[in-house]
């Protein structure tokens, strides 16, 4: 286990730091309160209505599509890495998902999955 | 070179479905609206011609990827089954399709496409290959379920398909590690020279592995007690989409079980032989009990679905080629006899509006529609198994298989569940030619809706009469 | 020392939550975690088993796993969508239009 003593060792002093600076910060700054103080900060604005509200059914196709889309990138990896034992006809069979890829986003492309409006 | 050539041979008719499922995809977007229908007889074609291509003649077999696919018989006569399930669905869901503003090019590809992941299940010698065939399968199948997004039971059905079916998946996956982990292979021939060799024979990891895979391939197959997703996801999805489920998934999920227990379990068959049993026995009796209080008429053939699983069960456990030969059979009848069923089914209207599957409903049809009441008589008689139609066949070779295996009381059980069940189905027909009309109902068979359950009819009738045909196309397989 | 048993025993506890949390929550959108939970488990068993016996099959096994969950998410999400248009709700004790 010793291996883990520099992780807690670590810990110890990242969370000593944000104890210790939080407590000299209370007793050294001037305790003043005003409305100012209160608002939210800087680039912040008051919320105009609730932000629990549903969103455009847009969002929902577009995570869908870069769910699959972005995942499929996960066969590259080891298709990268191997790749200089496997050469050429690895390259080909690459090729050929990318392209069986392509036919799903032109599908979706011309379903209008992509399109906003 | 010769060893490309070998591999290319294996996974041919799958990269043939692949490149056609995915002209399929362009077709769906180049038609027009109204002519959707054309994507779904252009799969047909497509799968014709794979069918034509991809023949092993008797005995060839094709093994490549290191032993991980295999392109045989039994994996030919499967293709056939789903193919003919895939084009009897199409010809005849066009109809109800267009009623219900469904009619869309995906309905057929992702059914065709779903028939490349049962290829796949079937073809596979490999988990890992036996896995990604699966979801393939079930996923498309979630989205069939679900296909009709403006009712509300379509997409409950959908959706319990779904969860159950992932969570089947992931039990059958998490089996499969700990198989992978006690055996060190994925391979099917290799886990059985592993469990030949007895070096793992007592493991708890294996045996825990084997269970799970043996629970999540149970769910698939709707065995009781792991049955309750298929009622409310048959009686919700539409209706020639439930057609379709009840007969294509579970032959390729009863096909990809039969490989491996065949192969890879073989030396472990005091496993897996007495729980197949019970779950047999179970699943008959249970499928028959419910589906005889069922007054929805989809209801009842989904739980009759259930029962006709129990059957095929029999012919799993007969540990014997005569079993999945017979399997494989009953998978060809019931694609005729129940998709059949289904797309008569469909066509039901109250008043020629409202989709209608009471019971009650079916009274006095045979004065109204001779045609369509004699239809229904067919395919429910046949479903009940009375000689001499097509289902008598099935069950009797079914029976036979288990005799031969010494296993004379599950088919005196399976007999006798056979006799239970004959109620039910008889209920049918007796509302449609001995009770008077109820309802204002109406069945108006269109063209596609016609030619289906011609189709359907004299497959019946023909299989019924002339067998051996029939059953020499399923006499050479070998697993 | 970290064995081949401390991470199967990972696993199962996480299969195991995965398992309770599909069986018992209600909402459908966490049941579905639930589910990646368990398949995260079957991850998490492969990887150790593929290193216990120094292979490179179990990982292999793992990146189809990963793939074919990323479609399940997709699909499962554009059901749950399409449950709710027409039911306005996920909960999973009111999906029980069909009985019997």
């Amino acid at each position: 286990m010793s291996g883990y003593l520099p992780i807690v060792l670590f810990l110890i002093v990242a969370g000593g730091l944000g104890v210790v600076v939080m407590f000299v910060g209370a007793i050294v700054r001037p305790a003043k309160y005003e409305k100012v103080k209160f608002s939210v900060y800087e680039c912040g604005m008051p919320s105009l209505d609730e932000n629990r509200k549903r969103l455009n059914l847009r969002f929902y196709i577009i995570a869908m599509l870069f769910v699959i889309f972005d995942v499929e990138t996960v066969f590259l990896y080891p298709w990268a890495v191997s790749f200089d034992m496997i050469g050429l006809f690895g390259l080909i069979e690459m090729i050929l998902f990318i392209v069986i890829l392509v036919f799903g986003y032109f599908y979706a492309w011309q379903k209008g999955a992509l399109e906003w409006a | 070179m010769q060893n490309f050539m070998m591999n290319l041979q294996s996974i041919f008719p799958e990269v043939l479905m692949t490149i056609f499922g995915l002209i399929l995809v362009v077709l769906d977007v180049m038609t027009k609206k109204e002519k959707k229908s054309m994507v779904g007889y252009f799969g047909i074609a497509f799968l014709l011609i794979t069918a034509l291509l991809t023949n092993p003649q008797v005995g060839g077999k094709y093994l490549g990827f290191n032993n991980m696919l295999m392109w045989d018989n039994f994996s030919y006569v499967f293709f056939v089954i789903f193919a003919l399930a895939y084009t009897l669905t199409t010809l005849g869901s066009v109809e109800y399709l267009k009623d219900k503003g469904i009619l869309k090019g995906e309905f057929y590809t992702i059914m065709f496409f779903s028939i490349l992941g049962m290829m796949f299940m079937v073809s596979a010698f490999d988990l890992t290959i036996f896995y990604v065939g699966l979801e393939t399968m079930a996923i498309a199948m979630y989205v069939l379920a679900g296909f009709n997004k403006n009712e509300m039971r379509s997409s409950e059905a959908g959706v319990k398909y779904f969860i159950i079916g992932a969570f089947s998946s992931a039990m059958l996956l998490f089996g499969m590690t700990y198989v992978y982990g006690a055996t060190g292979t994925l391979n099917y021939l290799q886990i059985s020279e592993v469990l030949k060799s007895g070096l793992v024979a007592d493991n708890m990891t294996v045996k825990i592995g084997l269970i799970l895979m043996l629970t999540g391939f149970a769910f698939k197959i709707s065995a009781v007690p792991f049955h309750m997703w298929a009622p409310d996801v048959y009686q919700g999805a539409p209706t020639p989409a439930a057609g379709f489920m009840t007969v294509a998934p579970k032959a390729a999920a009863f096909a990809a079980l039969i490989r491996f227990v065949y192969i890879a379990l073989e030396p472990a068959a005091g496993l897996w032989v007495p729980l197949f049993s019970i779950l047999a026995v179970l699943t008959m009796t249970y499928g028959n009990l419910v589906a005889l209080a069922q007054t929805n008429v989809k209801r009842m053939l989904a739980y009759s679905a259930i029962s006709h699983a129990g059957y095929m069960m029999i012919g799993l456990v007969a540990m014997n080629p005569e079993g999945y030969r017979a399997i494989a059979l009953y998978s060809l009848i019931y694609v005729f006899m129940n998709i059949g069923a289904f797309t008569l089914l469909g066509i039901l209207k109250n008043k020629g509006m409202v989709e209608d599957e009471r019971l009650e409903s079916f009274a006095g049809l045979a004065k109204k529609n001779p045609l369509y009441a004699l239809g229904m008589l067919i395919f429910m008689f046949s479903l009940a198994g009375i000689p001499p139609l097509a289902g008598f066949i099935g069950k009797f070779q079914i029976f036979m298989a288990a005799m031969k295996a010494d296993m004379i009381w599950l088919a005196v059980i399976g007999a006798l569940n056979s006799a239970l069940a004959c109620y039910y189905y008889m209920r049918v027909t007796i509302y449609m030619y001995f009770n008077e009309p109820e309802y204002e109902v109406e069945a108006t068979v269109g063209r596609s809706a016609f030619i289906t359950s011609f189709i359907g009819v004299v497959m019946v009738l023909f299989v019924g009469f002339f067998p051996t045909a029939f059953i020499n196309f399923v006499r050479h397989l070998l697993v | 020392m970290l064995t081949l048993a401390h991470y199967l025993v990972l696993s199962a506890i996480i299969f195991s939550i995965g398992v309770a949390g599909v069986l018992i929550r209600r909402n459908l959108i966490v049941m579905f975690m639930s589910l990646e939970l368990m398949l995260n488990a079957v991850n998490i068993n492969l990887a150790a088993f593929s290193s216990y016996l120094q292979q490179m099959t179990g990982q292999i096994f793992i990146v189809f796993v990963m793939a074919v969950a990323a479609a399940e998410a997709a699909v499962g999400l554009a059901l749950f969508i399409s449950l709710f248009r027409n039911k306005q709700t996920i909960n999973a004790d009111e999906i029980n239009t069909m009985r019997g």
